[in-house]
């Protein structure tokens, strides 16, 4: 029988098989960021222990950083968010890491910053210590979050012992529909499958609309994966995967380039492999989805209602809903388009790349933010942040009354100085929405760019159609 | 790490399935430098109003369960972001054992790698003991990590489920980066093949 794409990335990395269907996997790329990397290099330090390979680790500033304007020099929301960012400066020079920190250029997000520098390729694995590390898997790698501990066991062995997963397929059959993005197909697939529902395996993502997206929106889906308890999600490399490599920092050049790509090619799922689970999502379902609860998997299409805990009969889901709407300040049947916002966030690991801002500055143009609604936009990276603003969607946002701001995490996880206040409602294209996740009692809708992007112009969840 | 093999305390029941690791430890709290000083974030905004005093109805603020050493969760315990922080803040309030019907990947390997056991049970037997441990009379439990037991005054003896792999590091209390290095030419001897096979994976 055939393996899967995770099987033969499995495979390829097994330094030694341990007992207990584990085996020591050898790392290729580790990704460092701030949030991690205070307390990772502390325990080094405090047991004597030396980086094994700085060449293959490469830090970011990203999650403390503040995204206000940097003209008269970067501010932080207090000393220990400025000593996380001077830690990692600081520890990645002294060991020889390669660090993008808040004066370069490249500086943004772990997950935006990576994929950019060319350091996740087809066939890798890649570790961060971060849970949306599962975005690089859009590139065929296997790439998944890990704790602190793990980071430390990491730099002094560059390598990780982990447990096999269990495999599951995700085809997506057919092309999506007029108006759906791959934000709206990841939350269709939460959905579906619910936040529990990936636990204990990685997901590899096929089918004709899956092909057909760009690493942008890949990395979207991927992205994701998490939210569903995945381990890792993936797509397999094809075309779009190296034309989008080619010519990046770390990608191979050359001759080596050559040899990369033949190998690459041979990277995907046998066609008779054998996946533990099987879901298959119909692409015409698929349509613009907002969140109405406290976790990625509560969404629904943008025409539904709020759903009635009373039409439950499962009783911890009846609880679960109920409690969702209180935290939320919803009412059940309560149509979703209705629903008044407060601020909207475009930005993230999720969608805060070019296309994401392309997307949102489409809507933008030629409208204004609604009265009493907050609009920010914030880019995923340095280059991402130059390239709009090569295009002039940084003056579209601007006449649109929306906020241009410095790249990092920002609100997505309000660590950073960025947030809300208590009961503000935001449309965000994050990928969490738990509650207090944008400050303590904001309640949180994820959404598309272009959906977060209506919302902040008519000050309601909108269905993106309608403005079309 | 600190070995943990028997264990015996009072067990708070907290019947919330898919509790995240935001609500476990609120991100605002995530650049205190002091690991073991993170006890007084722990459900942060479950255990303290807008104003910082206590919610009198919050398991943890009530007696017995203010000296609980035992958690007893809903389904899906520790999902969302990896952070470490949550398992440090449950160990610096004094948890040892967490029972749950399924933890999350990352959250399950975290709290190995700090001596807390994480124990998976059944749902129904999830049920019982959250039932249990919600009469303060009955909240003690007991663990047996080399049997793989809870036991407890009225349910018995009931078994639970942990890797081998999970419960000898557990039991051993073995610095997990030292256990590796023993591998290291093993490391060094995969590179030098992969590098020599696929030279486009190093940089």
């Amino acid at each position: 029988m055939g393996k899967t794409l995770y099987e033969k990335l499995w495979d390829a990395h097994v330094v030694k098989e341990l007992s207990d269907d584990r085996a020591i996997l050898f790392v290729d790329r580790h990704l460092l960021h701030e949030g991690v990397a205070t307390y990772a290099f502390s325990g080094l330090e405090a047991r004597n222990r030396k980086v094994l390979r700085p060449d293959l680790t490469i830090g970011v500033a990203d999650h403390v950083v503040s995204t206000t304007s940097r003209a008269a020099g970067i501010t932080y929301e207090d000393d220990d968010a400025r000593r996380m960012v001077e830690d990692i400066e600081r520890h990645c020079e002294a060991a020889g890491i390669d660090v993008y920190s808040v004066r370069n250029p490249r500086q943004g997000i772990v997950h935006v910053v990576g994929p950019e520098l060319g350091f996740a390729l087809p066939g890798v694995l890649l570790v961060c210590g971060d849970s949306h590390t599962s975005t690089h898997g859009a590139f065929g790698a296997l790439a998944f979050g890990i704790g602190i501990s793990e980071v430390e066991h990491v730099l002094a062995t560059q390598s990780i012992v982990q447990k096999k997963s269990r495999s599951m397929r995700v085809c997506v059959e057919g092309p999506l529909p007029e108006g759906a993005t791959a934000k709206d197909l990841i939350l269709t697939i939460l959905h579906r499958v619910g936040v529990a529902g990936g636990t204990g395996h990685v997901i590899e993502y096929q089918g004709e609309a899956v092909r057909g997206f760009s690493m942008e929106q890949r990395m979207t889906l991927c992205n994701m994966s998490i939210e569903a308890g995945a381990r890792a999600g993936m797509v397999a490399p094809d075309q779009t995967t190296f034309d989008y490599l080619k010519g990046r920092k770390y990608a191979p050049s050359g001759a080596a380039w050559g040899t990369a790509v033949a190998a690459w090619e041979a990277l995907e799922s046998d066609a008779d492999a054998a996946f533990d689970t099987e879901v298959i999502i119909p692409a015409h379902d698929v349509a613009p989805y907002v969140t109405w609860g406290t976790n990625p998997g509560q969404a629904l299409p943008i025409s539904e209602r709020v759903p009635d805990p009373a039409e439950f009969t499962n009783e911890s889901e009846r609880r679960s809903i109920a409690d969702a709407l209180a935290y939320m300040g919803l009412t059940a049947g309560q149509r979703l388009r209705d629903i008044e916002i407060d601020h909207a966030f475009i930005g993230s690991c999720t969608n805060g790349r070019i296309e994401d801002l392309r997307a949102a500055a489409a809507i933008a143009k030629g409208r204004k933010v609604a009265e009493n609604t907050t609009a920010w936009v914030v880019p995923g990276s340095g280059l991402v942040k130059a390239q709009a603003e090569r295009e002039g969607l940084d003056q579209i946002f601007a006449e649109a009354g929306f906020e241009w701001r410095e790249p990092g995490c920002s609100m997505c996880l309000a660590m950073n100085g960025d947030k809300l206040l208590p009961g503000q409602r935001s449309a965000s294209t994050s990928n969490r929405n738990f509650e207090g996740r944008q400050g303590r009692g904001v309640r949180s809708h994820l959404m598309s760019p272009a959906m977060a992007a209506a919302a902040a112009v008519t000050g309601r969840l909108t269905d993106i159609r309608e403005l079309k | 790490m600190d070995p943990i093999s028997r264990h015996s305390g009072i067990a708070a029941p907290l019947p919330l399935s898919d509790v995240n690791t935001d609500l476990i430890y609120p991100q605002r709290y995530l650049r205190k430098p002091d690991r073991l000083a993170m006890a007084p974030y722990l459900f942060h905004d479950l255990r303290f109003d807008e104003n910082g005093d206590p919610e009198p109805d919050f398991i943890l603020n009530r007696e017995p369960y203010n000296s609980a050493t035992i958690l007893i969760a809903g389904r899906n315990f520790g999902s969302g972001s990896s952070r470490e922080h949550a398992p440090w803040a449950l160990k610096a309030f004094g948890f040892r054992v967490l029972i749950s019907s399924m933890f999350a990947d990352i959250f399950r390997a975290n709290c190995v790698n700090n001596g807390i056991v994480p124990a998976v049970v059944p749902e129904e037997v999830a049920q019982l003991c959250l039932e249990a441990a919600s009469n303060p009379q009955d909240a003690r439990f007991g663990i047996n990590l080399e049997t793989r037991t809870i036991t407890h005054p009225r349910l018995g003896e009931v078994g639970f489920s942990i890797n081998d792999s999970d419960r000898d590091r557990l039991l051993s209390g073995s610095d997990f980066v030292d256990v590796t290095l023993e591998s290291l030419p093993d490391i060094e001897r995969y590179e030098a093949a992969a590098r020599s096979a696929a030279p486009w994976r190093f940089v």
